[in-house]
């Protein structure tokens, strides 16, 4: 995967401020019980997106969300390649390939 | 040949199909300053054509030069631009490329200020929708760029849309020359399964009201008989990638843009151009750009 830094942002190069797999995946399942009307404890992270529904316009939306936070640039094709929250939380906490 | 020799004055009208001037306005007329932040010094908002060692500047222009050459509108006498933005396709036209009068058509009140207020005696612009314009001449070459996204609401169905799109190309039709060529290019429905449209109301309420997307076939269709496709090109990656340059200069200019528009505004803006750029990478949204050619001898 490459990622390529945000204009604006300092580069993502130290493990110090990097969130955690837990930290992601909370940002996750906030964001998608907001979008989906759900209440974050009807989540279950090791469900897939497809499970809860999720189209191509919310899991967009997600990925722009996550680059927020991870202040890098993300691949939209994530949710696929990673299909549950908690998949793709452990593979974003892992250290950014440039 | 005949049809050349009698005025090409509309025998009949056309409702307005597409978004109107109040729709087109909300998103066009927000702030030439806050577009100014981060569209190109030219202000073309629609996708670049990438080359090698490009800027957004020269992409641009290089997609300008790309829709003269398809349209062969270079050294023509009348070209139409249909949703001229801000102008700079029509200034290129007369002023690189030689054009006798290139005239532009757009239902942005700002686009319309700015580029009337360019006061070039070979450039005219009207505040109209193509359905309405009725011009005493002829054209030579007709191009539109990202136009054609606002030639259908979003409620209309499937027959609906051929049928506006269909009196959009019976217009280009009666207004081009024989023999002439129209450069066409529109972001399309991809890999969305039909029936699903793009169903995102932040979309389709808050960034481009009353617009729906076409579908590379039902343009094809609208247009049959009346012009036939010489060239059709998916950049959806040209797309992607003037999205996000887009997206990371408003970001990079954030406070003066807040200060501009407010808060909310740069957020929606944020979140329009990083949701597209996603959905042209993942090929949800292809970036058509069709050459057609006049159809001369209609068949009935």
């Amino acid at each position: 995967m490459t990622t390529i830094n945000l204009a604006g942002h300092a580069a993502d190069s130290g493990l110090s401020d990097r969130p955690s797999a837990e930290a992601i995946q909370e940002r996750m399942i906030t964001y998608l019980a907001q979008q989906l009307q759900l209440k974050s404890e009807e989540i279950d992270p090791k469900l897939s997106f497809e499970h809860y529904g999720i189209d191509s316009v919310v899991a967009v939306s997600l990925i722009g969300e996550l680059e927020d936070q991870l202040r890098r640039r993300l691949s939209p094709t994530l949710p696929y390649d990673y299909p549950t929250i908690e998949a793709l939380a452990e593979h974003l906490a892992q250290p950014a390939e440039i | 040949m005949h049809q050349h020799t009698m005025a090409i004055t509309n025998k009949v009208a056309i409702r307005n199909p597409g978004a109107s001037f109040e729709a087109i306005q909300r998103h066009y007329d927000v702030s030439n300053e806050f577009y100014r932040l981060w569209l190109d010094r030219h202000m073309v908002y629609s996708c670049a054509f990438w080359g090698k060692g490009d800027t957004l500047e020269s992409a641009q222009l290089r997609k300008l030069d790309y829709h003269i050459e398809q349209a062969q509108a270079a050294e023509a006498k009348r070209v139409l631009d249909i949703g001229c933005g801000w102008g700079k396709l029509l200034q290129h036209l007369v002023n690189q490329h030689r054009v006798e009068h290139a005239v532009g058509l757009t239902l942005s009140q700002a686009q319309f200020q700015t580029v009337n207020d360019l006061h070039h005696p070979q450039i005219e612009v009207r505040l109209e929708s193509w359905s309405d314009y009725s011009p005493d001449h002829s054209f030579d070459s007709i191009i539109s760029i990202g136009a054609f996204e606002h030639f259908a609401v979003l409620e209309a169905s499937r027959e609906q849309k051929v049928a506006g799109y269909r009196s959009f190309f019976s217009r280009c039709h009666q207004w081009l020359k024989s023999g002439g060529y129209m450069s066409l290019q529109t972001i399309a429905y991809g890999d969305i399964p039909r029936g699903k449209y793009y169903s995102d109301p932040f979309i389709a309420n808050e960034i481009f009201p009353q617009s729906d997307l076409p579908r590379l076939a039902d343009i094809a269709e609208a247009a049959e008989q009346l012009f036939e496709i010489v060239a059709v090109r998916n950049d959806r990656w040209d797309y992607a990638r003037t999205m996000r340059v887009w997206f990371e200069q408003l970001r990079s200019n954030r406070p003066c843009a807040v200060a501009l528009v407010g808060e909310e505004m740069v957020a929606r803006y944020e979140r329009y151009l990083r949701m597209f750029s996603y959905s042209f990478e993942l090929g949800a949204f292809l970036l058509l750009r069709i050459t057609f050619r006049r159809i001369d001898r209609l068949r009935r």
